[in-house]
């Protein structure tokens, strides 16, 4: 069942493992891609990063396949160097995208070659049909959640997938789409050598591109969290865990953790946290001194615990009453701050139009 | 306590097992005196391990399920290599109705014990500190094998795990702990660790991806119904067990229980008459536009008998699903002692689990002791049971003795 990739086939998958061993073949030290008859290939790959970073997209047109191969490493070098975080995900999200596009129309044996040897999964070609559902490929539940767990939707859970043996029974459409988070997280782990210097003899083919980058970052300056603790921004989930704080009623060990975290996270000291916890019926100083100062990542591990996402608070009850704001986030943070900023622009207008009226 | 601990490590030093790996991990060491945790230890080999045990004599011993490169460092220096997938099915989290009888409270100030729910503040003294103690039971017991089975059967199924990669263990208290050694699994994250939680305890589910819709609006049966599409028996994982989850519903539950899920009494009472025609017809193949066309079945039921048909199938939501997705957790090592109660935490084979007998095999001391019991529900060991006790003094096993005595319910009487 083995399936060779063609020239063609590492044109269009620049990123398996039978292409870095042609790419090696050609031996090409950076400094030799302003060479003029290599030229073509550091164009190729200023292309694709700019088509990556500000279309989000990579075009699935092949060029010239030498040049189109050669350009992939090139551009994974590139944006190593100019070291714009938001801007290397956001191309590695665009190759993964252009990959996913070309392996889902290609045949189950060329999937499974690439699945396989450029990413070691353990998968086969199934073709089986349950129900009226017909499945081509069976991939181990273990590669299966490697790469399922970070794609959001309900319906790539385990629990909504077809398991049999050890096996999760997939389409192809399923398995390409896979096959993209394995694509993106090879981009990424590749492009994550930081300290790297362009040679001079690129520089002048670099800068220009590091400048609108960078333009591009300052553009799209970060969330920034409230200073103050809003309590009218917070999540039904947190809004619920402290009224029953509040009227000291029995909390889990989880919902404890994430009320603190959360709290801690949106700027609570440990001091005013501590007040809230001695509510609880089993409140000893010592311990939830310690705990607290845990989560705050001054004792233990000194990891500054993230409170838990919206995923792991519907796995274990603590989600409730969600609401229309709920609906777009997975995160309780990112519902504070969006929240908090809508209630912040609010209040300044508010201000402004009362200013008006003295 | 420690005493009879110390005696009973030296007796069975000899039968105590290193865990594999053992030099990866970290081990933690709960001491009787001091209620405090030796954590971070590490040891080279298992003789140094059993010294450190015979000289502090801990209540509770613990190792992590993780495999670090260095297990004595602080946490963030120890350098993670893997963890074992642990799954932690206690009692505490299945509704037994004969908790409300055996569960106590005890008041910490006045030592006011009483059986039952705890109260918001001791009724005697007023302390609103309440130590709730869960007791130990048969029929709690017997619940929480029924999930383990449960859970074996789905891990072997559905995801393939040999019986030789599960290692079962009693936990010494109201539960069982099962780990799975795999090599493949070890690097799981926490994230990927609940996807695996998740599909046990049936958490987000939807029927539709399993097989189960109303069929197009336009399709229609020759008598103008929908039609309805739904796994088979048959057919593998959830869409099966869902399969299977209806089927019983159907030919298991009494009236009560189908009224319950929103049947009218006639279709309820038609489906009992009916049952061993249903049972012939369905076990070949289950007719699913018929089974809602007959018993007039609304969203509203749909929604009911999927629930029920998931609650099960599935494992209690309410197992202790931090224990599976915490890949730094320190577990309770097999073999040893529970501080708890002074059972032992022992293994128990996959084939041998329908006959254990938590009561006998790890009811470990030999020998009888008299105790002064304050307030204590029955309890069981080996053949023998005692109780209920309130407030008086009794020669008893030595077993039962230190159970009584490390639930805090009871005093040694020189």
């Amino acid at each position: 069942m083995q399936a060779l990739l063609t020239k063609l086939d590492l044109a269009k998958f620049p990123f398996t493992t039978e292409a870095s061993e042609y790419i090696k073949s050609f031996n090409i030290e950076p400094v030799e891609l302003a060479r003029p008859e290599l030229l073509p290939i550091l164009e190729r790959a200023i292309d694709r990063i700019k088509q990556g970073v500000f279309s989000g997209k990579i075009s699935a047109e092949l060029t010239q396949e030498d040049v189109d191969i050669l350009a992939y490493p090139t551009a994974l070098m590139l944006i190593s160097v100019i070291g714009d975080d938001r801007a290397r995900r956001r191309f590695a999200l665009a190759e993964a995208k252009r990959a996913y596009q070309l392996l889902r129309d290609e045949l189950p044996e060329k999937l499974l070659q690439v699945s396989r040897g450029s990413f070691g999964w353990d998968a086969r070609i199934d073709d089986r049909d349950v129900g009226d559902s017909h499945f081509e490929f069976a991939l181990h539940f273990e590669d299966y959640v490697r790469n399922s767990a970070r794609i959001r939707d309900l319906r790539w859970k385990l629990v909504n997938r077809v398991l049999s043996e050890g096996y999760a029974l997939l389409p192809r459409e399923d398995f390409a789409r896979l096959l993209e988070e394995e694509v993106q997280a090879r981009v990424l782990d590749r492009t994550s050598i930081t300290g790297l210097a362009v040679p001079p003899e690129l520089e002048k083919y670099v800068d220009p591109l590091r400048s609108i980058i960078r333009a591009r970052s300052q553009y799209l300056a970060a969330d920034e969290m409230p200073r103050a603790v809003m309590a009218a921004a917070m999540p039904p989930c947190m809004r619920n865990l402290l009224s029953l704080l509040q009227t000291s009623k029995h909390i889990s060990h989880m919902g404890r953790f994430a009320m603190a975290a959360f709290l801690l996270n949106i700027g609570t000291s440990e001091e005013e946290l501590l007040k809230m916890f001695k509510s609880f019926t089993d409140f000893e100083e010592r311990i939830a001194r310690y705990q607290v100062e845990h989560i705050a990542g001054k004792r233990g591990s000194r990891r500054k615990y993230t409170a838990p996402n919206c995923n792991t608070m519907r796995t274990h009850g603590l989600c409730v009453n969600p609401d229309e704001l709920c609906a777009t986030i997975t995160h309780p943070l990112t519902y504070y701050r969006r929240k908090a900023r809508t209630l912040f622009r609010g209040r300044r207008q508010r201000n402004f139009s009362s200013r008006r009226r003295e | 306590m420690k005493g009879k601990f110390l005696e009973y490590y030296r007796r069975k030093l000899a039968s105590l097992r290193p865990p594999s790996a053992m030099t990866e991990r970290e081990f933690g060491f709960l001491l009787f005196r001091e209620r405090i945790m030796v954590r971070h230890k590490a040891f080279r080999d298992f003789k140094v391990f059993t010294d450190s045990l015979l000289s502090l004599v801990p209540s509770d011993v613990y190792y992590s399920t993780a495999y670090y490169r260095q297990p004595d460092l602080d946490m963030d220096q120890k350098g993670w290599l893997g963890s074992d997938v642990v799954f932690d099915v206690d009692a505490d989290h299945i509704d037994t109705p004969c908790k409300e009888t055996h569960d106590m409270w005890a008041c910490p100030k006045c030592k006011e014990t009483r059986r039952g729910k705890k109260p918001t503040k001791c009724p005697k003294c007023g302390n609103e500190k309440i130590e709730e103690k869960a007791w130990l039971c048969d029929r709690c017991l017997i619940a929480a094998k029924e999930e383990v089975l449960k859970l074996v059967e789905l891990l072997a199924e559905d995801f393939g795990i040999r019986s030789e990669q599960m290692h079962l263990f009693f936990s010494g208290h109201r539960g069982y702990h099962l780990h799975l050694v795999s090599d493949k699994l070890k690097t799981l994250d926490d994230v990927q660790r609940k996807e695996i939680v998740d599909y046990v305890i049936g958490l987000g589910l939807d029927p539709a991806e399993q097989g189960l819709y109303q069929g197009p609006q336009d399709l229609f049966l020759e008598n103008g119904h929908s039609v309805v599409i739904g796994p088979q028996l048959t057919d593998p994982g959830w869409r099966g067990r869902l399969a299977k989850g209806v089927y019983r519903i159907i030919t298991e539950l009494d009236q009560k229980q189908l009224i319950e899920l929103g049947f009218r009494r006639g279709a309820a009472l038609q489906i009992i008459n009916e049952r061993e025609q249903i049972e012939n017809e369905w076990s070949k193949k289950i007719l699913w536009s018929s089974f809602q066309d007959k018993w007039g079945i609304t969203d509203q039921i749909w929604r009911n008998v999927i629930e029920k048909a998931l609650t099960m199938m599935a494992l209690p939501a309410k197992i202790d699903t931090v224990v599976t997705t915490d890949i730094h957790r320190l577990i309770r090592m097999p073999e040893t002692l529970n501080g708890k109660t002074g059972l032992k935490a022992a293994m128990v084979g996959l084939d041998r689990l329908e006959e254990f007998d938590p009561f006998s095999e790890p009811a470990v001391f030999e020998g009888t002791q008299t105790i002064r019991v304050m307030e204590a529900p029955q309890l069981r060991i080996r053949d023998q049971t005692f109780g209920p006790f309130s407030d008086e003094k009794v020669e008893l096993p030595l077993s039962a003795a230190v159970l009584l005595v490390a639930k805090g319910v009871a005093m040694p009487e020189s």
